[in-house]
């Protein structure tokens, strides 16, 4: 007789067992099905960071090319001219440029700001904006120095 | 026993039909896969060149050029004999030709605000010294094949970098 019972208990599982397994095997892959579209979104993210970046580089070269006398702030700095930021809410505007790639649009503002000490020297700050999906504002700034020797 | 032994004639028949669907079906599917890795590889292989010619135009200080040709679906690199204003150009590398059912549609060059489309010419992008393509501020090579699949090779003028990209937007 018992030799009987334990056969009977060891043949299979009971639905209660099958439940609560199945529901930690849910859980599991709802996580992972959550770090999937994470990692979408951060290679997203980075692409785009990677994109403004060099169009923010672009704009620098361009500076180191052009004469001494154009190294100048953007036209229309009156939205940006007090506060070396990006202000989002004048995008886009009449102010620096824009560049779609692959259905984002980036927006490139930059300031110049003569050295006080040395009238040879301008420090060059250059912003690349974009806005993600959700409407949420992204910048890429980048300062370079250029001298009034060369071009 | 006896008819345990070997298969019926109906029975290879059947099998072999499967697998001749099954055949069919993937070979048509793997025709176009290999088209697509034509296409990947032709368009990294343009990319890669105008790297290329980056690399040599500020290592050798003389200016580069990439000659890309929309008719013939070619793209080569030259060497200028002067690091500005070369007048003599000499092939440095071998010329890559687009592979079959894979066409250069389009080359879109920016100067300032003027963006000129080359759909059937050639179009020549200087590589200089100093890493840029003076005079052209951007440049872009629509690259596409009969699957309908398109991509971008995008050069950023002021730095010559370049960067592929799904799709022509």
């Amino acid at each position: 007789m018992a030799r009987h019972r334990l056969c009977v208990k060891n043949d299979g599982f009971s639905l209660i067992e099958v439940l609560v397994s199945l529901t930690i095997l849910a859980v599991g892959l709802l996580g992972l099905a959550l770090l999937q579209t994470t990692a979408i979104k951060g290679n997203e993210m980075a692409n785009k960071s990677t994109v403004a970046t060099e169009l923010a580089q672009d704009s620098l070269e361009q500076f180191r090319r052009v004469a001494w006398a154009n190294v100048l702030s953007q036209p229309n700095t009156t939205a940006f001219d007090t506060t070396p930021t990006p202000i989002y809410s004048s995008l886009p505007g009449a102010a620096g440029d824009n560049t779609t790639v692959r259905g984002t649009t980036y927006y490139r503002i930059w300031r110049v700001d003569p050295n006080v000490a040395t009238a040879t020297l301008k420090t060059i700050t250059v912003w690349c904006c974009w806005q993600d999906e959700r409407g949420g504002w992204h910048n890429v700034m980048l300062v370079a120095r250029r001298s009034s020797v060369g071009v | 026993m006896r008819s345990e032994k070997g298969f019926t004639l109906v029975e290879i028949t059947i099998v072999l039909a499967i697998i001749g669907i099954g055949a069919i079906i993937a070979g048509s599917n793997i025709l176009d896969w290999i088209t697509h890795n034509h296409s990947v590889g032709f368009h990294r292989e343009v990319a890669q060149m105008v790297e290329e010619a980056r690399t040599r135009a500020i290592s050798s200080q003389r200016q580069h050029r990439i000659v890309v040709d929309a008719a013939a679906e070619t793209v080569s690199l030259a060497r200028g004999d002067k690091g500005a204003g070369s007048t003599t150009w000499t092939q440095v590398l071998a010329t890559i030709t687009a592979p079959d059912r894979t066409s250069i549609d389009n080359v879109l060059t920016t100067q300032g605000a003027v963006t000129t489309n080359t759909s059937a010419g050639t179009v020549n992008i200087t590589v200089n010294p100093a890493g840029d393509t003076f005079p052209l501020d951007l440049v872009r090579i629509y690259i596409s094949n009969d699957l309908g699949e398109d991509w971008t090779v995008r050069l950023f003028g002021w730095t010559s970098r370049v960067r592929v990209e799904n799709g022509t937007t």
